[in-house]
């Protein structure tokens, strides 16, 4: 019984620490890890360090884009995070 | 022995979150300081917070993995899921303009709405080990009292 609690409490320990790497790794592979950029007038600019250079209030518009194929094509510029797109001074 | 496994249950459940949020905030130190430095709380209290909530994260964990401590981790998982639920439904009843969430790993992606319920959710789960825990205690003491008689 005893091994049995020593093992079961191991597996949270393991789930909760290997999760965040995992997760971690997940964030990577989306959008998110890509550079940010915001949409003023017709020209995206880099959007810089999200909670640092800017922030994206709770609003159904787009806040950030990003750069699916930054090499092959470099113009084309897809939405990534909801919000609204504001800097931090 | 149901009610042993019903607390084992919920104290994993709850090291599993807390090391999941502690462990993703370090592993993003940089964006959770920036994260942290935008909610509408006193600046003074802000690079203290920075520290005190993932650490007291993993303290929490670590009293709920011993018999010994576990009930003082349940209740210190009320007390800070109960803060997080009462700063959720602030910002859902929009007492700020606006706030970022700071949370870790894979739960940033939550709305406010599912934030709540996941934080309720957690809340319950600390009151019922609460409940277990105290009710196994008080078992203890009259199988031991009644061995002392016999």
């Amino acid at each position: 019984m005893r091994k049995a609690k020593i093992g079961f409490m191991a597996f949270a320990i393991f789930l909760g620490v290997g999760g965040a790497f995992a997760s971690k790794i997940k964030t990577r592979i989306d959008c998110n890890a890509d550079t940010q950029y915001y949409l003023s007038g017709s020209t995206y600019f880099p959007a810089g360090l999200y909670g640092v250079q800017y922030y994206c209030y709770q609003v159904p518009l787009i806040c950030t884009y990003y750069q699916p194929n930054p090499i092959s094509q470099p113009n084309v510029y897809n939405p990534c995070v909801i919000g609204e797109y504001e800097p931090i001074r | 022995m149901k009610k042993q496994l019903l607390i084992e249950l919920f104290a994993a459940l709850l090291i599993i979150l807390f090391l999941y949020t502690s462990v993703s905030k370090f592993i993003d130190f940089r964006q959770f300081i920036g994260a942290m430095g935008n909610q509408p709380l006193p600046a003074q209290v802000k690079p203290l917070l920075v520290w005190i909530v993932p650490v007291s994260e993993v303290l929490i964990s670590l009293a709920l993995l011993s018999e010994y401590t576990r009930l003082a981790g349940f209740w210190a998982s009320l007390t800070l899921m109960s803060f997080y639920t009462i700063y959720t439904l602030t910002v859902l009843l929009h007492f700020f303009k606006y706030i970022p969430c700071s949370c870790g790993g894979i739960i940033k992606s939550l709305s406010w709405k599912q934030h709540l319920y996941f934080n309720l959710f957690f809340t319950g789960v600390a009151l019922a080990g609460i409940y277990l825990q105290r009710s196994r205690k008080k078992q203890h003491t009259i199988l031991h009292l009644k061995k002392q008689i016999v």
